[in-house]
């Protein structure tokens, strides 16, 4: 034909061999496959896919092991320890200064309460300790639900290449930080007893101003 | 019937029923041929799904082993131990000095704040104590259903699989009985051809 050989780069060689468009032997072209061997080729590739997809996931989310969650009750702990410390701290001060008002605050009364106080904060950080815990394990929860999410997912696509970038995806986004609400205040009802004698002793207008010039009830005297 | 008539219905019946037997030779043949590819490629899918059932089998059988008695007892001991050292960890510590007034107060009254805070930091840690072991249950379960969720995902791959695998056997085995079908020869149709004409000679001569 006038427009020359249609197998663009590719050539004979002189001994009539195949080659490529760099004169290296061309390799042999795979003898065509029968339809049933396509389709079953195509699913056990389609089942390589979805194996390699789940690889992928397992591998992304690997990092969301037991130091990644230790590491979260610490930051958990970090975030709720230093308000617990400085309510207590201030609660402190406040108590003191009730039981001051009062003339108590060097004596067994004052001991009592403090160990009440004491027992009050140690009972807070119990708390958080506890709820450090038990937020690992919701996270840890999420964690399994993404991973979930992403298997089957991996099973509907058969796509590695778009497994692995959901993974990436949600596994960055599982560690953004949820927002968790700082503590009230915790010691309030401990102190309200003292907080209230002193706004009543603070308020208290007293006894009504008396003249130490005045001997009798009545109205006025004329000095002359 | 005359002698010259018996001879052409005997070879023309004996050609009709050695084509009939041909005929059915050849369909019998075919027909097994067919059920064997047919057969086979079940085999080869059943083959192929045996080893993915393995595979989820052996999930399955790590998972069951996870929830023996002695196992789930060792989990919850370690999850009821994480939580313990949670908790513990974050306790605060006895230091009776730090009191306001610890300075000039009397030995009596310090002595009365030690034993007071004292007191009451045993009283958390036992508290401390059994709410670790109660939230230690929780925990477990929660492990165990994560366990559970990480072997339903492999199996439930598996099962993808196993399905999918099933649902082109149907057309596999279509495709192999389109290759092994052989039409029949002929020669049997062509015996009993000519057993009738035989027959149809004896009988206009007879």
């Amino acid at each position: 034909m006038c427009f020359g050989n249609s197998n663009y780069g590719q050539g004979q060689a002189k001994n009539g061999a195949q080659v490529d468009q760099y004169g290296n032997p061309a390799s042999p072209a795979p003898a065509p496959q029968t339809i049933p061997q396509q389709i079953t080729s195509q699913e056990d590739a389609r089942q390589a896919s979805v194996r390699a997809g789940n690889s992928s996931i397992e591998s992304a989310f690997s990092k969301f092991n037991d130091p990644y969650f230790a590491d979260f009750e610490k930051s958990f702990k970090d975030y709720y320890n230093p308000q617990i410390d400085t309510q207590y701290n201030d609660a402190q001060g406040t108590l003191e200064a009730g039981l001051a008002r009062k003339g108590v605050d060097r004596s067994s009364i004052a001991a009592t309460q403090f160990g009440r106080l004491f027992g009050q904060y140690s009972d807070q950080r119990e708390q958080i300790g506890d709820q450090a815990a038990s937020a690992a394990g919701e996270l840890r929860g999420k964690v399994a639900n993404e991973k979930s999410s992403l298997y089957a997912l991996n099973s509907a696509s058969a796509n590695p290449a778009q497994a692995n970038t959901e993974a990436l995806a949600r596994s960055t986004a599982l560690v953004t930080p949820p927002a968790y609400t700082p503590l009230g205040s915790v010691f309030a009802n401990f102190l309200s007893p003292y907080t209230a004698y002193s706004q009543a002793y603070s308020n208290n207008a007293g006894a009504g101003y008396k003249s130490p010039y005045q001997k009798n009830n009545n109205s006025g005297a004329v000095v002359q | 019937m005359c002698f010259e008539s018996i001879i052409p219905l005997a070879i023309g019946t004996a050609l009709s029923v050695g084509g009939g037997l041909l005929n059915k030779n050849e369909n019998d043949t075919n027909a097994a041929n067919i059920a064997t590819a047919r057969n086979d490629v079940l085999a080869s899918q059943l083959g192929k799904n045996n080893v993915i059932a393995n595979e989820s089998r052996g999930v399955f059988n790590d998972r069951l082993a996870q929830v023996q008695p002695a196992a789930t007892g060792q989990l919850q001991t370690d999850v009821t131990g994480q939580r313990a050292n949670s908790i513990n960890s974050n306790m605060p510590t006895i230091n009776a000095s730090t009191f306001p007034g610890a300075a000039d107060s009397s030995s009596l009254v310090k002595s009365s704040v030690a034993k007071a805070i004292g007191d009451a930091l045993a009283t958390s840690q036992q508290r401390a104590t059994a709410h670790a072991k109660l939230g230690g249950f929780g925990d477990t379960f929660q492990r165990m259903g994560l366990q559970d969720t990480d072997a339903s995902n492999k199996i439930g791959t598996s099962i993808g699989f196993a399905q999918a695998n099933n649902a082109l056997t149907p057309s596999l085995q279509d495709f192999a009985e389109q290759e092994t079908y052989k039409p029949n020869s002929g020669i049997g149709g062509l015996f009993q051809g000519i057993g009738n004409a035989f027959g149809s000679y004896a009988g206009a001569h007879g």
